[in-house]
């Protein structure tokens, strides 16, 4: 058996090694965008606050550290975060938590507290902003950055662009990420399914737990919060105002470790620092504190994953799951959307709603099979979407002043999406299943198929949402539009840019950023114009609070109590 | 380990898509796995000077729902060596599949020759065979 298994894993290889397809590498052929040198066409309806005003720099580009001070949604995004971090904290020391609500208010704790970042200034919903469904909570950020936010770590370089650390990415919202199970490859299917983050990289193997090992990832990420030991974690939490709530949910004694005298000075040290001499480690701990170190820097994580699994961020609320349930109805408007969204359009095909597809007639006359459709396959796909050149990521090639280079290959870097976890790219042990690399090729290019669920929950009207993980679209409508006509337009952009006489993202659009396994079910839908706005309709009957929770018995985690009286046994 | 060793020989003489997944020969014998036919195309639905997109329509052919469109084409019609493939979602619910498959780097102003095909994500066919035919880049 064994024997019959070696020589079918060494066919496999041979065969990959031979065949001219699947496994050539094919790389980008497109020229650059020009994005970043012509004039930015604001959304319709929008205009920069006057606050931010003097942010804007020549060439498209901001001033992050003016944003920081000045933008009236990262205000609005602060005072959000230190009102539920209050409310939560002041749930904690009421005493009143059963266990279950208990572990959830922790979490919130965690998400909501800008002292566990390297500088003590940023916390988790800092880019990821309840109001606009836990994700980029800036317009400005979503037109300037492709809704990439600043991290903790400001760059004093002189002249320099840009001025603070920052993702590569759009931050991707957590909403029901907890749903997604540990990330496997489906022998059978021949694809991945499950994991977290718009790459796949938080596997959950470890934890068995995918979103908590996606709450693992920021405080870490040189980008982000940019903690340069797991420990320092740890150490934070034990500094922190509910320490005692921490160890109330997991354990007396469970933040004792014993801090070496450099602690608040290495824990105050951008990872990423030269001085720290590439050591993921650098704080020295006896190898039981490490130990309790990592145990904590997990518990941290499950708790963050039940917070996010919980009523505050994956309720079921939306006038979609109204519908389901018949509690409530759709507009006509809603219905041919709803219609589109498993018909023509083929989206339920990746972005499931729990009933079969009607396209080209089909019909589907049974009822839902899940009354909790996750509007995911937990699969991964290449959408074929452009290189977004405004991203300040791809500025980021030089070192910063604690001799960090973010982004090496400024300009030259590509997206690979999974095929950057599977490669290597975020360095040991990853990927964690040594058998995953043989994927690669079929793999690059691909992102998350992220649930459709709250796509269209912003703070306020005319907030603009950044979409997609380089937030290349600005609108439910663009993305839409991107599904219904990305290869409506041959021929339409050469030499760098869209032909006179056409317009990018209405009747031009440009190559992939990353052309290999780019998805054909979508690209040439036959859309009307009508039939998009139809489907956005539908988008938007997805946004969670539509059914008030306070009719319910779902209420958000720091607002539950115990009951005064012990029920009878 | 016989078979397995001729069953690699096969799929590497067909020259077809397979990337060495002997099982799916056994899988292929079973019945509720039938070749699926061509109900629309293939045919050309768009091209420029350096690149195509190639469009057919099959019967549902079942399996993963993962599947891959593959164009083999060439400027000679007797020798149709090079390959295209494209990823394709499957919905179990629908009577039809359609395929796309976009051709890149081509050569402009010039006649190509193509036979279409599809398969399953792990490398298994679905028995779709297409004749000879022709598009031209701009």
């Amino acid at each position: 058996m064994r024997l019959h298994a070696f020589v079918a894993a060494m066919i496999v290889c041979f065969a990959i090694a031979l065949l001219p397809i699947g496994s050539k590498k094919v790389f980008s052929q497109n020229a650059l965008s020009p994005s970043a040198e012509k004039a930015l066409t604001l959304p319709a309806g929008y205009t920069i606050p006057p606050q931010d005003k003097p942010c804007i720099l020549p060439g498209n580009k901001v001033d992050l550290q003016c944003l920081i001070l000045n933008d009236p949604d990262f205000a609005r995004v602060r005072a959000e975060e230190a009102r539920l971090e209050a409310q939560a904290l002041a749930a904690a020391k009421s005493g009143s938590l059963d266990p279950f609500h208990a572990v959830e208010t922790l979490g919130e704790l965690e998400i909501f507290d800008p002292n566990l970042s390297v500088n003590n200034n940023i916390a988790c919903s800092y880019c990821h902003d309840p109001a606009a469904g836990y994700g980029n909570g800036a317009s400005i950020l979503s037109i300037f950055t492709g809704g990439a936010n600043p991290g903790s770590v400001p760059i004093t370089n002189h002249g320099k662009y840009p001025d603070n650390r920052i993702a590569k990415r759009n931050p991707q919202s957590y909403v029901y990420s907890p749903y997604f199970p540990p990330l496997q490859y489906n022998i059978t299917q021949g694809d991945f399914y499950g994991g977290n983050f718009w790459d796949a990289r938080a596997s959950g193997y470890r934890l068995q737990n995918s979103s908590a090992e996606q709450a693992q990832g920021p405080p870490l990420d040189t980008q982000e919060m940019a903690n340069p030991d797991q420990a320092c974690i740890a150490y934070k939490l034990s500094l922190s105002k509910y320490k005692f709530f921490f160890e109330q949910v997991w354990g007396t004694g469970s933040l004792e470790i014993t801090w070496p005298a450099n602690v608040a000075k290495i824990c105050h040290t951008p990872k990423g620092a030269a001085s720290l001499g590439g050591s993921a480690t650098p704080l020295t701990l006896s190898p039981s504190d490490r130990t309790r170190a990592q145990q904590a820097f997990d518990e941290f994580a499950q708790a963050i994953a039940a917070y996010e699994i919980g009523s505050s961020v994956s309720p079921f609320t939306s006038k979609f799951d109204g519908y389901l349930a018949g509690s409530n109805s759709l507009t006509a408007q809603e219905l041919r959307g709803y219609e589109l969204f498993r018909g023509k359009g083929t989206c339920n095909t990746c972005h499931l709603d729990g009933r079969s597809n009607t396209a080209a007639g089909g019909t589907d006359t049974g009822a839902a099979t899940s009354v909790e459709p996750m509007f995911t396959d937990f699969t991964y796909n290449n959408l074929g979407l452009p290189k977004n050149t405004i991203l300040p990521w791809y500025a980021e090639n030089f070192p910063d002043q604690w001799g960090f280079t973010a982004n090496p290959l400024g300009i030259g870097f590509i997206d690979e999406g999974v095929g950057l976890f599977l490669d290597g790219y975020y360095g040991p042990p990853l990927p964690p299943n040594e058998t995953w690399g043989e994927h690669l090729p079929f793999f690059e290019g691909k992102f998350q198929t992220s649930t459709a669920r709250n796509v269209g929950k912003v703070p306020y009207a005319g907030f603009v949402k950044a979409y997609m993980h380089n937030g290349y679209l600005l609108s439910l409508k663009e993305v839409v539009h991107f599904y219904n006509t990305r290869d409506a337009f041959p021929g339409t952009f050469v030499n760098g840019q869209c032909r006179p006489g056409t317009v990018e993202k209405v009747n031009c659009w440009p190559p992939p950023e990353d052309p290999n396994n780019e998805n054909m079910t979508i690209g040439h839908l036959g859309l009307t114009g009508t039939e998009e706005n139809d489907l956005v309709a539908f988008l938007e009957t997805l946004t969670d609070g539509f059914i008030q929770t306070a009719s319910l018995t779902s209420t958000p985690a720091s607002t539950i109590r115990k009951p005064a009286t012990p029920p009878r046994r | 380990m016989k078979s397995f060793v001729l069953t690699f020989a096969s799929v590497v003489i067909a020259g077809s898509i397979q990337w060495g997944f002997a099982d799916d020969a056994v899988m292929a014998a079973v019945p509720a796995h039938q070749a699926a036919q061509l109900t629309a195309g293939p045919e050309l639905e768009s091209a420029t000077d350096t690149s195509a997109i190639i469009r057919w329509t099959t019967v549902n052919p079942g399996g993963t729902a993962l599947h891959y469109g593959v164009v083999h084409y060439g400027t000679d019609a007797k020798d149709l060596t090079q390959v295209a493939q494209s990823p394709n979602r499957r919905d179990p619910s629908h009577p039809d599949m359609i395929f796309r498959v976009r051709i890149m780097r081509l050569d402009s102003n010039t006649t190509y020759y193509y036979t279409v095909e599809s398969t399953g994500a792990t490398g298994r066919s679905d028995g779709v065979s297409s004749s000879v035919k022709t598009f031209k880049t701009q």
